[in-house]
């Protein structure tokens, strides 16, 4: 008699799991939950694209009508046009008018994850007409792991989900044969303990990749989300890799624990320990310890550093006296025009300068929290599998942290960009007013509109790459170190 | 078949076996008698290599169990007292699977003879085998070593909890066997089937052989007098 062939072993267990009502039914309730979750995807994606095209639209508009009122305003008219409400003012334009926008636009992968897209805005509003202490108008972002416990998303049914599904699938394998009493039959054929938990767990990995990835591929099918890849069918041949070696590293868990022959019931207990320890409490752990790592600064510090900078402007002459500061050290020339101090677009000018100012030490360490606590979170990742697929699929989502913070600084600078464009043109006409026809109701000193600095989004998808890279490369150790181990614990048959 | 020499086994402080001889011939129906914890079924797992002896030797048609187990149980059949089979599965699959792991493709048509060789009725071949008696689990068992052709056949209570006429038919099928040459090791404290079945009975007591009767010189009152007085003997 001949050792038995794997490949026909492989195929009897799997005639074995296809022919058990509980594994289409585990099936069967991922597929429902990985569509319904697409749908959600799908639905934030469709939302974010929408407010994208509002915000072009915006712009659009705006620039029409600036347009407009060009031609009506240069022809003379009794009426008399306020700065604040001209358009074709480079002043009344950038505070009152323009609808610049930093956008981060969702990658084509997006429907994947929502990450923090859903308390972080996609579309920045980019204006002169407020001021806000932050680069956002956002509370506290809070941790990933805590967020995704909100949206239903892909991510969270392949993170949270799938690892029960894959227990359920695999979790009693040898051990509800132990309980039976099958085992000891199973054990008195010419076989080893190695070889048959090999053809066991080989074939639930098989049905269970082969669940997870139809699943998903059926419900971005069904729900529409995904778009032209357009460039990132590299990381999404990464993503399908590293999620099937996620499932590989519970199947491998399972093959472990059906190791220490306790029965199904036991096995059962210690899988879904270690499913809150790695999916629950690991993450938690390392979301607190990037916090520790890298601390919040206080934002209420940063409210009442605002707040006293507003009071001190608006102290007496204190405003005048800081205008008056800010227009020596920007135009020089201007020493001869006293007068202006007091015009209210270089009264505006200087006062944001000095809020930028007295703020500037509390955005950048905000800015730097960001990125600091996307960078530790990066790092802290690689410890749970978990986390490190969850960061993969937001990542490649373009929702993540990292990609969060750069589009704030991005933000951030953008605005910058935009007070460089108005502010010599704004200091220019306030020196020398551009005379304006007869009876003309506006000032008409600007309609350079097309010239105005646009925001350039960018999309990661080089960090996309490298992060399931990543994911993929510590996945697929984890699933060898403890198919390793299950092979080393896994000699002989129980007595 | 079956050679056993000095097979000691101990679990901590307690022995299990001391020192057991055992050997089997081609064909021979040998029943090891014994009450709970005399040995029995230690002497399975050594014969099946599930455990190794602490001294002594266990080979099976020459091979030791103890160093390579899966060689030995390429020669050796094993029933356990409950035969428990996927429930899911017809006796055919659940034959022909244990048949895969035992590495044989076993073509269906041969599953059914097989079955129906073990005496299982051909109705009964494509019902789920969770539907399915002990006596009829029982009858898949024998067809898994059927199709195995083992040399050695391990019984381990095979007549308890089975009614009389599944019992007597159980023993046709055993004898069938031991009648076409193989080798029959059974674990029992049914003293009836014994006198019935078997051509030498061992009373185990203590992880030893304390008597070796050939059953049919005795009627079934002397061979359970005989096996008290031997349990009292080795008690004492």
């Amino acid at each position: 008699m001949s050792a038995a062939r794997f490949p026909h072993l492989l195929r009897a267990e799997l005639r074995l799991i296809l022919r058990e009502r509980l594994t289409w039914a585990i099936l069967a309730a991922l597929v429902a939950a990985l569509c319904l979750a697409a749908s959600t995807g799908a639905g934030r994606v469709a939302a974010e694209r929408g407010a994208l095209a509002q915000a072009a639209a915006d712009g659009a508009r705006v620039v029409h009508e600036a347009r407009a009122a060009h031609e009506r305003y240069g022809r003379p008219a009794p009426i008399k046009v306020n700065y604040w409400q001209d358009p074709t003012d480079a002043f009344g334009y950038m505070t009152y008018f323009m609808a610049a926008h930093a956008v981060k636009p969702p990658t084509p992968l997006a429907v994947l994850a929502a990450g923090q897209s859903d308390v972080q805005p996609a579309v920045m509003r980019v204006g002169f007409g407020y001021s806000t202490v932050f680069d956002d108008t956002a509370y506290e972002p809070g941790s990933a792991a805590k967020l995704r416990l909100g949206p239903f998303d892909l991510a969270f049914v392949l993170v949270y989900l799938v690892p029960l599904a894959v227990i359920a699938l695999a979790g009693t394998r040898l051990s509800s044969e132990q309980d039976r009493g099958i085992l000891r039959l199973i054990a008195s054929q010419p076989i080893g303990p190695r070889r048959v938990a090999g053809a066991k767990f080989g074939a639930v990995a098989l049905v269970a990749v082969a669940g997870v990835l139809g699943g998903t591929a059926l419900a971005l099918l069904v729900s529409g989300g995904l778009g032209s890849l357009d460039g990132w069918n590299g990381t999404l041949a990464l993503l399908v890799m590293a999620l099937a070696a996620y499932v590989a590293v519970w199947v491998a868990a399972c093959t472990v624990v059906a190791s220490f022959w306790r029965g199904a019931v036991a096995a059962l207990a210690i899988l879904v320990l270690a499913w809150v320890c790695v999916t629950v409490a690991l993450p938690t752990a390392l979301a607190l310890a990037v916090d520790a790592l890298s601390p919040v600064p206080s934002r209420i510090a940063a409210i009442d550093a605002s707040r006293r900078a507003q009071a001190h402007f608006y102290t007496g002459a204190e405003g005048s006296r800081i205008t008056a500061a800010w227009l020596a050290g920007t135009v020089p020339e201007a020493a001869r025009r006293p007068d202006l101090v007091e015009a209210p677009e270089i009264k505006r000018l200087a006062r944001d300068a000095f809020y930028d100012t007295a703020l500037a030490g509390y955005r950048d360490a905000a800015r730097a929290h960001a990125l600091a606590g996307a960078a530790w979170g990066r790092r802290l990742a690689v410890l749970s599998p978990a986390t490190i697929l969850g960061l993969a699929l937001e990542t490649a989502a373009g929702t993540d942290a990292g990609r969060h913070a750069a589009f704030l600084s991005a933000g951030a600078a953008y605005r910058r960009d935009l007070s460089a464009f108005f502010e010599p043109r704004i200091l220019a006409q306030a020196l020398e007013p551009r005379p304006v026809c007869d009876g003309c109701p506006a000032r008409l000193d600007f309609d350079a509109y097309d010239a105005v600095p646009s925001f350039a989004p960018s999309l990661p998808r080089a960090a996309a790459e490298r992060q399931t890279l990543m994911a993929l490369g510590s996945l697929m150790a984890g699933a060898l170190l403890l198919a390793a181990v299950a092979h080393r614990r896994l000699a002989e048959w129980p007595a | 078949m079956l050679a056993i020499r000095g097979a000691t086994k101990r679990f901590g402080d307690r022995p299990a076996l001391d020192g057991l001889d055992l050997s089997l011939r081609r064909g021979e129906v040998f029943a090891l008698l014994g009450p709970n914890g005399a040995g029995k079924t230690t002497t399975v797992n050594l014969i099946l290599g599930f455990l190794k002896a602490d001294a002594g030797s266990v080979r099976v048609c020459g091979i030791d169990a103890g160093t390579d187990p899966i060689g030995a149980r390429r020669h050796v059949a094993y029933i356990p007292e409950q035969v428990a089979l996927y429930p899911g599965l017809s006796g055919v699959e659940n034959l022909r699977y244990f048949a895969t792991l035992a590495g044989l493709d076993l073509a269906k048509e041969t599953a059914v003879a097989l079955l129906a060789e073990a005496g299982l009725g051909r109705e009964a071949h494509r019902r789920p085998a969770g539907s399915y008696s002990k006596g009829m689990r029982q009858k898949v068992g024998i067809a898994v070593a059927l199709a195995r052709q083992a040399r050695l056949l391990l019984l381990d209570e095979p007549t308890s909890g089975l009614d009389p006429s599944a019992a007597a038919d159980f023993s046709v099928t055993v004898r069938a066997a031991a009648d076409r040459g193989t080798a029959i090791l059974m674990a029992t404290h049914d003293l009836y089937r014994v006198r019935e079945m078997a051509d030498r009975v061992g009373v185990l007591s203590r992880g030893r052989i304390v008597e070796e009767i050939a059953p049919r010189t005795l009627d079934h009152v002397g061979l359970e007098r005989l096996y008290m007085e031997r349990l009292a003997g080795g008690a004492a």
